[in-house]
């Protein structure tokens, strides 16, 4: 069958440069998850149209469709990342666009009979199974094919997701505007829109995707003697592999889950209130647009962040990326606040940014991060199981920044002050994921798996 | 094994066939990924203004 993962084995000649693209298309697509929050406000007047009706949804309840997709993310993550190994990239792509091109299409009926519980379960759980998959399923394939640049290539892909946001939201804001009539914001006519569109663009890449042919290595690669190689010198080693369920009770999986989530608990609770914290931090000099701005800016950054530094660890070693993203992460964390206190914007934009290059490349480098420490045989199941460090630190990183924010306010700090707390535990957090990245070591050859290959 | 496979051993034409097919690739994503950060970069100019 063409899905099947023979069918998508590569033939002599293909070059391995049509895979990134296959990786970028489910990764653009699913992407638009972190879009979603154009939404909101037309979800909460879909009876009332101009202002909120008695029977429309509150905001917090709009907001559990986003929550609850990315605790599915990790969830399917979890659940089929061993599946994926088995069933190979094409079928589990495909799988994806199922999910998340007919999530759109059931979360069209939820707004068309007004059932929040219908868009939860299109959306946020069906839809949810389609991220999780997507997620992880071109990042074992590309490992495969790129062996010499794991990290650049990963993080091609894993661009894509921080980059779909870009295409998502002005798409939605279009298609909104297009079926809007006097009587309707136009949600139900858009997401069945973005539905058919992402499906259609999610099948480019289950088409282009293959797999490499066994013993298939790029032409001059020698990973023996280290031979193109982007640093022969400072290469890590081919790691032998590492069975997914023995990785996961090893003592290396806990630290870079500890890793993983610590840098994204930093950075996740910034970018959802990245517009009122610059509002409230330079008070009449930043209004509603240029706050926009300084969101989109940080999306950018994110975006860079992921191809930028996973590719510069193929160079400088995976463990000396995560130490830079900790220390210089903990330093300009620090100096925030100072930068509110001074009134100097450029610096806050220009220090939030890089920090947000250093969120994106925390998800992009993790992937090449397991490769060298687990192998490759399973490295798209053990990234699934890492990726539950994700769903507890999109809870956590927002839970403090707004929970810690709010006590500061209620005990009379100016809301220009009410951030630096936080600022300073976002350091400390830091400071801790450089101690856990500092602790990693080569995983003990007990673990190694002995058994035949995949 | 390897020398039968890598790129630099391909008849001329599959080798011209195979360029084609990766930029075109390559153009299905980057026209929307494009589009996308040129829409980012007009909003982030307001911030600068």
């Amino acid at each position: 069958m063409f899905l099947d993962r023979d069918h998508s084995i590569a033939k002599p000649g293909f070059s391995r440069w049509r895979v990134p693209p296959a990786a970028l298309a489910i990764h653009l697509a699913i992407g638009q998850a972190y879009a979603f929050s154009v939404f909101n406000l037309p979800l909460s007047t879909l009876v009332g149209v101009d202002k909120p009706a008695p029977t429309d949804w509150k905001l917090s309840t709009i907001g559990w469709i986003f929550s609850t997709a990315i605790v599915f993310l990790g969830l399917s993550a979890f659940t089929f990342g061993r599946w994926l190994e088995e069933a190979g990239p094409r079928k589990a792509m495909f799988c994806s666009a199922m999910c998340f091109g007919g999530g759109f299409l059931v979360a069209a009926f939820g707004v068309h009979v007004h059932q929040i519980w219908i868009i939860y379960l299109g959306y946020s759980v069906i839809g949810g199974i389609g991220l999780g998959l997507g997620y992880i399923s071109p990042v074992s394939t590309l490992i495969k094919w790129f062996p010499d640049r794991p990290g650049m290539a990963t993080g091609l892909a894993i661009m894509g997701f921080g980059g779909g946001a870009m295409i998502g939201s002005p798409l939605a804001v279009a298609l909104m505007a297009h079926f809007k009539t006097p009587a309707s914001a136009g949600v139900v006519e858009t997401f069945l829109a973005m539905g058919a569109l992402y499906f259609v663009f999610m099948m480019f890449g289950v088409f282009t995707v293959r797999l490499p042919a066994p013993g298939w290595a790029p032409a001059g690669w020698n990973p023996a003697s280290g031979a193109g190689q982007p640093n022969a010198a400072r290469r890590a080693p081919p790691a032998p592999d590492v069975h997914v369920d023995e990785a996961i009770q090893t003592k290396q999986f806990w630290l870079l889950w500890a890793v993983l989530c610590l840098n994204v608990t930093a950075g996740i609770g910034v970018l959802g209130q990245a517009s009122p914290m610059i509002q409230e931090m330079f008070p009449g000099v930043i209004g509603a647009a240029a706050a926009a701005g300084f969101v989109g800016l940080l999306s950018l950054a994110n975006m860079l962040g992921r191809f930028a530094w996973s590719s510069c660890s193929d160079i400088i070693g995976r463990r000396t990326t995560y130490m830079i993203f900790f220390l210089l992460g903990a330093v300009l964390y620090a100096l925030i606040p100072t930068t509110g206190r001074v009134g100097s914007v450029t610096y806050f934009v220009a220090f939030y940014a890089v920090i947000l290059t250093m969120y994106g490349g925390g998800f992009a480098t993790i992937p090449a991060y397991l490769r060298d420490l687990f192998g490759v045989m399973h490295v798209g199941a053990i990234h699934g199981r890492l990726l539950t460090a994700w769903s507890v630190a999109g809870v956590a990183g927002p839970v403090l920044v707004n929970y810690i924010r709010e006590y500061q306010i209620a005990h009379g700090v100016a809301k220009a002050n009410a951030y630096s707390v936080t600022m300073y535990l976002m350091a400390s957090l830091l400071v801790v994921g450089f101690i856990a990245n500092a602790m990693v070591r080569p995983v003990d050859a007990s673990h190694h798996w002995k058994g035949a290959h995949d | 094994m390897l020398h039968i496979i890598g790129r630099g051993h391909m008849t001329e034409p599959t080798a011209s066939a195979e360029r084609v097919k990766v930029f075109l690739a390559w153009i299905v994503v980057l026209i929307p990924a494009g589009w996308g950060v040129a829409q980012v970069v007009s909003k982030s100019a307001a911030l600068f203004r």
